[in-house]
């Protein structure tokens, strides 16, 4: 893939892709956009190749998890050292959201373990299939089966509760 | 309750992509500047350039220089049997 055809399929994903991206960094807009900026950097520079053994959304998906996580690290080894960062805590907008639905959705999320919250992202939210959310996420099909519907019981729990 | 969370979930994606930050304002900072692979390009050629350059101006020796140094090395003084212990060669 050239690097015009790169930058069509980015641009046809953006959207998802800045879902996807406010998902892995548990919805802090900047965050995200750092996220989302790094990543088409990798993959306008070839750092990340998409090499077509699977779809090039759950492929983009996959960079833009890696990628969060990287941040994340990052992250986390500053705040041990110390060094003050930019827009740290408090540029989560919750507030942006209106619908009370969504609102209670956004406050039980967190409260799940990382990976249910992420398969039942992809799965709901990105409308994948289970198999694609476990590509995305690196792990089998039948792992992403267990994250699945333990994650649906406890969201499912937690929204009946507020 | 799949018909609930999507429900749920869709309002989500709805509110959260009103607001999305346009393509073009993300993805102009990845375009690396054209003139870097040719500057690149460039440099290693310049070096190449450099070290052949460098490699053209060492001395070169010929036939002769080799056997004058060959002759050198293997030369010994007149005085050298001098130096003989009579122990010479029992410790080799």
């Amino acid at each position: 893939m050239d690097r015009a055809e790169l930058e069509q399929q980015l641009q046809a994903f953006h959207a998802a892709s800045f879902g996807w991206a406010l998902a892995c960094c548990d919805r802090d807009r900047e965050e995200a956009e750092d996220v989302l900026q790094t990543v088409y950097v990798k993959v306008l520079d070839g750092k990340a190749r998409f090499e077509g053994r699977a779809a090039f959304r759950t492929w983009l998906f996959a960079v833009i998890r890696r990628t969060a996580a990287g941040h994340r690290r990052t992250r986390w080894l500053r705040r041990l050292r110390f060094i003050p960062q930019n827009g740290d805590g408090g540029s989560i907008e919750y507030d942006l959201i209106r619908s009370e639905r969504a609102a209670a959705l956004l406050r039980a999320l967190p409260q799940l373990a990382r990976r249910q919250r992420e398969v039942l992202e992809l799965v709901f939210y990105h409308d994948m299939t289970i198999e694609q959310a476990g590509q995305t996420l690196g792990i089998s099909l039948g792992s992403a089966r267990v994250h699945y519907e333990r994650g649906k019981k406890r969201l499912a729990a937690l929204l009946e509760e507020s | 309750m799949n018909n609930d969370l999507h429900a749920r979930f869709a309002e989500l994606r709805d509110e959260e992509l009103r607001t999305i930050p346009p393509f073009a304002i993300v993805a102009p900072a990845s375009r690396r500047p054209y003139w870097r692979r040719p500057a690149a390009a460039l440099a290693l050629l310049l070096i190449v350039c450099v070290v052949l350059a460098i490699r053209s101006r060492q001395t070169s020796f010929t036939a002769d220089d080799r056997a004058a140094a060959r002759a050198i090395a293997t030369w010994h003084p007149p005085t050298d049997f001098l130096l003989r212990m009579p122990s010479t060669g029992v410790s080799r």
